[in-house]
């Protein structure tokens, strides 16, 4: 009985304003949005290495094509710059066109080293290039 | 009374924040593992283009280097379907290799040159739905259409042409 009546006298309890449960719901949310955005950081991040890849390998393959064109006919339609190279583009894609320069040189005996530099341009300014060179004898003088 | 009704509020809204923040917990995750799905997608997708654009294009420039020479490379006709060969002598003997697309797949096919060639026999080197070859003054043209309809051209500059064939 003298028990019931202290209680009874005792001040009512104090009850926080936060309960242990929400608290821990808050971290765990604050943890999954942290890692959240660390993980589409990520997938954003493999996405434009991927495009980039991509654009790369279309790249290569259109520079290669080039390339390869060019060894075939190295003169070409001979209209060359004032610095004696013969300067073209080819439009290969809207987002891809490929740089030439052909120049010649005529100091190897008996035939002319053609160098020919090719360049893409990506939409996001990265430059991609490649050299090839192709040598073609001259031709055989009739005696 | 008041004081009862009141706590059972607190107990209700209590109860309403966190079903809330399970939801969220719920809808978020759901909401990374599409976006992560898609974008593997993507990647896969992107990752198949490169292969087949310079794998596979590598892979039949490198034949074609092999075998150039004079008269040993040749498109044919081989019922419905477009056929590079490359020739090549073993112990006095020629040999074919065939590459071709059944309209899935890119085959090659290797067999003495007076063995009947049958597409079946093929064995598959990459999928694609078309394979064309084009050969213009000593230069191969060789593009490849894949699944989605995406055309990959590349080409070869015959070293054999300047011997005086192909």
């Amino acid at each position: 009985m003298d028990t019931e009546k202290e209680t009874m006298l005792l001040p009512p309890k104090k009850r926080g304003v936060f309960s242990p449960i929400l608290i821990e719901m808050t971290i765990v949310i604050l943890f999954l949005a942290l890692s959240t955005s660390v993980v589409i950081r990520l997938i954003a991040a493999a996405n434009v290495t991927a495009q980039e890849s991509a654009y790369e390998s279309r790249a290569i393959l259109a520079m290669e094509r080039i390339a390869e064109q060019v060894k075939a006919d190295p003169v070409g339609d001979n209209t060359c710059n004032a610095c004696g190279a013969r300067v073209f583009s080819t439009k290969i894609a809207d987002d891809l066109t490929v740089d030439c320069v052909v120049t010649s040189d005529d100091s190897p005996l008996k035939g002319t080293l053609y160098d020919i530099e090719l360049t893409v341009t990506s939409p996001a300014g990265k430059v991609f290039a490649l050299d090839a060179a192709r040598y073609l004898p001259d031709a055989e003088v009739a005696p | 009374m008041s004081a009862r009704f009141a706590a059972q509020k607190r107990t209700d809204l209590r109860g309403i924040f966190i079903f809330a923040l399970l939801a969220a917990f719920a809808l978020l995750s759901l909401a990374v593992v599409i976006v992560g799905a898609r974008s593997y997608r993507g990647i896969n997708a992107t990752a198949e283009q490169a292969f087949l654009s310079r794998t596979g294009m590598s892979y039949l420039v490198g034949k074609v280097r092999g075998a150039d020479a004079a008269g040993q490379i040749e498109i044919r006709k081989e019922g419905d379907l477009t056929v590079l060969t490359l020739g090549q002598e073993l112990d006095g003997e020629k040999y074919l290799t065939y590459i071709y697309c059944d309209g899935t797949k890119v085959c090659e096919y290797f067999a003495r040159a007076d063995a009947a060639f049958s597409p079946d026999y093929g064995e598959k080197i990459f999928d694609a739905s078309g394979l064309t070859f084009s050969l213009d003054k000593g230069l191969l043209q060789i593009s490849i259409v894949d699944a989605g309809g995406n055309t990959y051209t590349g080409a070869v500059n015959l070293r054999a042409a300047e011997e005086g064939g192909v």
